[in-house]
């Protein structure tokens, strides 16, 4: 996925010097997109508060504990409030946005890994084992998701690697379809049979006229899919399988929101609007990401 | 057509058979062994030989394979076994009792997502760019990212406590739907409004339209008899092949509320390690969602006649 010019060594127009002009195309119609630029200030504004929230953080999550503060609401100094342990919630928040990131961004890594290998081996083979592995495509997408992590979380044992893996392999479906049809309509070109023909490897074909191929449209469908991971994560502390407590996450605030909603209602407020803001932020990249990229791939490819 | 019929119901089944098996797979990897599951903590000393009688009793030394196919068997008989925690009370009740109030929650939140959806959706692609469509816009977009547990949080603050219009939690009464029911419309909605938008925007500038109008056919005719007719396949399409994440609401949505549907009865069981129940329940999901996925096709097979041909 680190190849720069994705399809250099492709003997049509696209040719080498065409590319960078074509990449820059895309860039501004993305930078055009308002949105998508607003997103992207936002998502690199929450990397950099989760990398330096010890700095950032006016307390500690977990240990800084606040003598008759228990459930106080929003004031100047402490502007998100206490919770139900009479902890600062502003700095849980931002101690939180860590775990929705790791999550966000590690699983969706996991996924379009496990989807571009199967998507392209199930669309490249061919026979028998594209029938298995599209069944197995097609029941994990009809298959409640959140079911499925509960399940495995609660076998595995909560615990925030249990999260990222379980979520990673569980939510590659849509990468392996995208990538499948490509591998099909792939192995059907000439140059693969010359690229065969001359002994090349069905890896190195895979790699190098396959996944390049598919690489923008993976691109958009992973941006796009971040949020939903967070909010799948924040779902799994929810219900109390996701990151275990103390640690701080916004999806186990919310929890505590839950179980104190009557009493100390404002401690659910925030980590709420964090989760909603970023689910946006990715989603407008992803859109502007999509904008950008798909519809120039379509004109050029035809 | 019916080689086409045959072909998606064995998918299906594959597909069906393909869960259970991962599920009992993934349960029997759950910690703890089901015996001192079934005996519950706090007992005193059990011998080696009640062991293996319970053992004995509920199959357990048998081999896992054996262990499946009886499973898998009684499930097909409609025989979900008994309940770990509940003593003695058989999943299929458990279960049967748990289904009405899943279906009335849901029935009420896609007629309502529905009933919202499809007329901002064609308003909003029929006057682009105008208040309309950057309200429904910006709705589906806030739709779409706001986890519908917090939502279910927001709302309990402002109508059972700011207001005291409606409960909390639980089902007394009929208020207790109204929350979740807007809960779980919400997020339909959102994506529901973006789809009609766009099959409605796709259509607009076809020649079958703009034929329609030139030959002088009202708007207003040609937006309900050529345009919309043709926009609801794709929209009814996507709200069965949605199963999955309709039921994936219902989870949260009634363990937020603490409503006795499905999906709380699910999140209880994987909680107290009932793997009778929540091993049945996965089942239900899967058949569940294979059939209803495999009517949408059938629907879309019947109403449009170039997929029949393929």
């Amino acid at each position: 996925m680190t190849s720069s010019t994705p399809t250099t060594n492709l003997p049509t127009p696209q040719g080498t010097d065409v590319q960078p002009r074509r990449r820059n195309k895309a860039l501004a119609r993305f930078l055009a997109n308002r949105m998508a630029v607003i997103g992207t200030i936002f998502v690199t504004l929450l990397i950099l508060v989760a990398v330096f929230a010890p700095w950032i953080a006016p307390h500690h999550p977990n240990d800084d504990l606040f003598r008759g503060m228990r459930g106080v609401g929003p004031s100047l100094e402490h502007p998100m409030g206490f919770d139900h342990l009479s902890r600062d919630l502003l700095s849980r928040v931002i101690y939180g946005s860590r775990i929705a990131l790791i999550v966000g961004i590690t699983s969706t890594l996991i996924s379009v890994v496990i989807g571009v290998i199967i998507g392209a081996i199930a669309g490249y083979f061919g026979g028998w084992v594209d029938e298995v592995l599209s069944l197995l495509t097609d029941a994990l997408m009809a298959f409640p998701l959140i079911a499925l992590l509960i399940v495995l979380a609660a076998v595995i044992g909560p615990s925030l690697t249990t999260t990222v893996i379980v979520i990673g392999a569980t939510a590659w479906a849509r990468y392996a379809r995208v990538v499948r049809a490509e591998g099909m309509s792939v192995r059907e070109r000439d140059f693969v049979t010359a690229a065969r023909a001359i002994g090349a490897f069905d890896a190195r074909i895979i790699f190098r006229h396959v996944v390049p191929n598919v690489l923008s449209s993976v691109i958009v469908l992973a941006s796009l899919s971040v949020g939903s991971i967070i909010i799948l994560e924040s779902a799994l502390s929810f219900l109390g399988l996701g990151v275990r407590p103390p640690t701080a996450t916004w999806g186990g605030i919310l929890a505590d929101g839950r179980a104190f909603i009557l009493r100390y209602p404002h401690i659910a407020v925030f980590p709420g609007v964090m989760i909603v803001l970023t689910v946006l932020a990715f989603n407008f990249i992803g859109d502007g990401l999509r904008d950008a990229l798909d519809p120039h791939q379509k004109v050029d490819r035809a | 057509m019916s080689t086409y019929l045959t072909f998606r119901i064995l998918k299906g089944f594959f597909v069906v058979v393909l869960i259970s098996i991962l599920t009992f797979v993934i349960m029997r990897l759950m910690p703890g062994d089901p015996v001192f599951l079934l005996l519950g903590d706090g007992q005193i000393s059990i011998t080696q030989e009640q062991i293996d009688a319970i053992r004995a009793k509920w199959g357990l030394d048998r081999p896992l394979i054996e262990q499946y196919f009886v499973w898998a068997g009684n499930l097909l008989r409609g025989d979900f076994g008994e309940s770990l925690i509940r003593a003695g009370v058989p999943v299929r009740y458990m279960i049967a009792e748990a289904i009405p109030v899943t279906l009335t929650l849901n029935a009420f939140a896609l007629a309502l997502a529905l009933v919202v959806a499809l007329p901002m959706g064609i308003a909003a692609a029929v006057r682009r760019n105008s208040p309309i469509d950057y309200v429904t816009n910006v709705v589906s977009a806030f739709g779409i990212a706001t986890p519908n547990f917090w939502l279910a949080l927001m709302l309990i603050v402002i109508f059972a406590l700011q207001l005291g219009w409606l409960p909390p939690f639980g089902l007394r009464t009929w208020q207790g739907y109204v929350l979740p029911v807007l809960v779980m419309a919400t997020e339909e909605m959102a994506i529901l409004m973006r789809i009609t938008r766009g099959a409605i925007l796709e259509l607009l500038p076809q020649d079958f339209v703009r034929t329609a109008r030139s030959k002088g056919m009202p708007d207003r005719r040609v937006l309900w008899r050529h345009v919309v007719s043709n926009a609801l396949l794709p929209v009814v399409t996507v709200v069965g092949f949605r199963v999955a994440f309709i039921l994936s609401g219902t989870i949260v949505v009634e363990t937020v509320f603490a409503l006795p549907g499905i999906g709380r009865l699910f999140v209880d069981s994987v909680l107290r390690l009932d793997y009778q129940v929540v091993q049945s329940l996965v089942v239900v999901f899967a058949v569940l969602v294979v059939v209803v996925n495999l009517l949408t096709d059938l629907v879309y097979a019947l109403v449009d006649p170039r997929i029949r041909m393929s």
